[in-house]
């Protein structure tokens, strides 16, 4: 684009080209082409179009910019619309929306694309701020801010009400007017805001959400009105706004919604607690005219007299009534019947009285025949006997206990008297004296041993001690019986057994003739 | 000072409560007499309410100094 180049291409008659057969025309670059085709579209369109279409592959960029494609049954047309202008849109642009787009036509070189660069962008058939309108309201209807349920009831007659509004508008006027002129007895709090430019929502926000904060510090608030006179869409715009929808959702007193004439209809009017064509009918909402609340109050103490008057009435009717009754009318009926009364009781009880005593003598006479069956006389027999048996019965039983007892008793002596210490010193005594017997019997039994034992002992040792001269021929006699040695003849007798020891052994002789030998010495 | 007089709403509803009891008939006349003073009483008051009030009108004053949040004080 450099140069200056002639857009009627030359046509040459060139032999031998690599193009061959193909007619010979200049060889343009993609850039000098595309030039050409930008100055063309600048050359034959319109600086600015208006293009109608609808709405898609809508795309917003991290950069702020938007970038869509335009369409209709049979085209596309790209466009981009730069931050600048995407800023100011009052409506978010949708696929699908049908949309007129304003801006110029040009070349996008690089891609080799044409496209509109949109400056304002409209729905088409409503306005943006319309869109918006509905946009918003389809919004906040989904998170159900206009929900009946949410909607509180007014106070019948309000001491105070709030209203915000701008304070030179006709919507101040119009309230306080008709509130003075129906309703005096309400106080009136003004809280001016801007109701038009770009402050306004904010102001307007801000302002209910102070009144419900300083709620008590204001003296009581029962009611707040909020709106403005009638105006351009755009005028009522803050009204729309979803920072004054949420305020007035927010307001625990409740709220009023006036704004512009009857046919405006506001996000705000849906929100609030109750909506008002305008800021008159707002007032007059607001609070009840006291004509009609004086004449509520004549029918109340009307019918406090007629009811006072008829509950006297009837009162005086009761008494009348109960004036006429008998008990007035004729006192001394009272007694006569109490009189009859009395007559028949005590002719009952005459009557009474005879069939009683007969009653009683049957019962008399009855106890008479039962006492005589039971003849005193035998009566007494049988317990006499009962008596003399029960006597025997314990004369046996004490003598069987005496005799246990007194057996229990001389066992218990006689163990007494063998523990008693004299006995058992004899016991001892006695014992002691077995002892000694005992020891005596011993000792001579051991004595007589020891002799026996010494004796053989001596025997032996002599009969040794002779044992040499056996040897020699001698002998030694004894008497077998006592083994007494035989030194004199006269000891024996005849018939005695005697034992003769020699060297080499005993033999045994009878003595036959003590005499003989006595001859024979 | 709400708290201590009844508001004129209360004021109403009492007196229409009284109305309807003693058109009821069915207290008795004692206590009918007591409600009907009580009520001719409250129309009194009420119906001086009304009749005496003239508009009062204040304008909304920014928040005192004392605010704790105030922002356009600090």
């Amino acid at each position: 684009m450099t140069r200056g180049m002639p857009l009627r291409p030359e046509h040459q008659a060139t032999s031998g080209s690599p193009a061959g057969n193909v007619r010979q025309e200049r060889l343009l670059s993609v850039s000098i082409l595309t030039a050409m085709v930008k100055n063309a579209l600048a050359d034959t369109l319109p600086t600015k179009v208006h293009v109608i279409g609808q709405l898609s592959n809508f795309k917003r960029h991290g950069s702020g910019h938007l970038y869509f494609t335009l369409k209709d049954d049979s085209s596309e047309l790209s466009c981009v619309m730069w931050r600048s202008g995407a800023s100011r849109l009052k409506f978010e642009p949708e696929n699908g929306t049908e949309v007129i787009a304003s801006g110029n036509i040009d070349v996008f070189e690089r891609a080799g694309r044409y496209q509109l660069y949109t400056s304002k962008l409209e729905p088409r058939g409503v306005g943006a701020l319309e869109l918006a309108f509905r946009q918003l309201r389809d919004k906040l209807e989904a998170q159900g801010l206009f929900d009946p349920k949410h909607k509180k009831p007014l106070q019948p007659y309000p001491e105070q009400i709030a209203v915000v509004t701008s304070a030179t508008g006709a919507a101040v006027s119009d309230i306080t007017q008709t509130l003075g002129r129906r309703y005096p007895s309400a106080r009136i709090l003004l809280c001016p805001v801007a109701v038009q430019g770009d402050a306004a929502a904010a102001q307007i926000a801000g302002t209910l959400a102070d009144l419900n904060r300083r709620r008590g510090e204001l003296g009581g608030i029962d009611l707040i009105i909020v709106g403005r006179g009638g105006g351009s869409l755009e005028d009522l715009w803050a009204f729309n706004e979803e920072a004054v929808a949420r305020a007035i959702f927010a307001s625990s007193i409740p709220v009023i919604s006036a704004v512009g004439h009857e046919v405006d209809v506001s996000i705000s009017d849906l929100v609030a607690d109750l909506r008002a064509a305008t800021p008159t009918a707002a007032a007059e909402l607001a609070a009840p005219d006291r004509q009609e609340v004086l004449s509520l109050i004549d029918r109340h103490e009307a019918t406090l007299v007629r009811s006072m008057g008829h509950r006297l009435d009837m009162g005086k009717l009761q008494l009348e009534s109960a004036h006429r009754r008998r008990a007035f009318a004729e006192p001394t009926g009272i007694i006569d019947r109490r009189m009859m009364t009395v007559d028949e009781l005590a002719s009952r009880l005459a009557s009474q009285v005879p069939h009683r005593l007969g009653q009683a003598h049957d019962h008399l006479r009855r106890a008479e025949r039962l006492l005589l069956k039971i003849q005193p006389h035998s009566y007494a027999m049988r317990m006499d006997h009962r008596i003399s048996d029960i006597q025997t019965r314990l004369r046996w039983a004490v003598a069987h206990r005496v005799s246990i007892a007194v057996r229990l008793t001389e066992g218990t002596a006689s163990k007494l008297i063998l523990a008693s210490p004299i006995h058992r010193v004899a016991r001892s005594v006695a014992r002691i004296e077995q002892l000694d017997r005992r020891l005596d019997s011993q000792t001579t039994i051991l004595i007589q041993r020891q002799q026996d034992r010494i004796e053989s002992n001596a025997a032996r040792l002599s009969a040794l001690g002779c044992r040499s001269t056996l040897r020699r021929g001698y002998s030694i006699t004894r008497v077998k019986k006592g083994k007494m040695l035989v030194s004199d003849p006269n000891t024996l007798r005849d018939g005695e057994i005697l034992v003769t020891e020699t060297a080499d052994g005993d033999f045994e002789s009878r003595v036959v003739n003590q005499k003989q030998m006595e001859l024979f010495d | 000072m709400a708290k201590t007089t009844p508001t004129f709403e209360e004021a109403l509803s009492q007196l229409e409560t009284l109305a309807e009891q003693i058109e009821n008939g069915q207290i008795s006349l004692e206590e009918s007499i007591t409600k009907y003073e009580q009520g001719m009483k409250l129309v009194t008051q009420c119906r001086g309410i009304l009749s005496k009030a003239e508009q009062r009108i204040q304008k909304l004053q920014p928040e005192s100094n004392a605010s704790p949040d105030a922002p356009t004080q600090t």
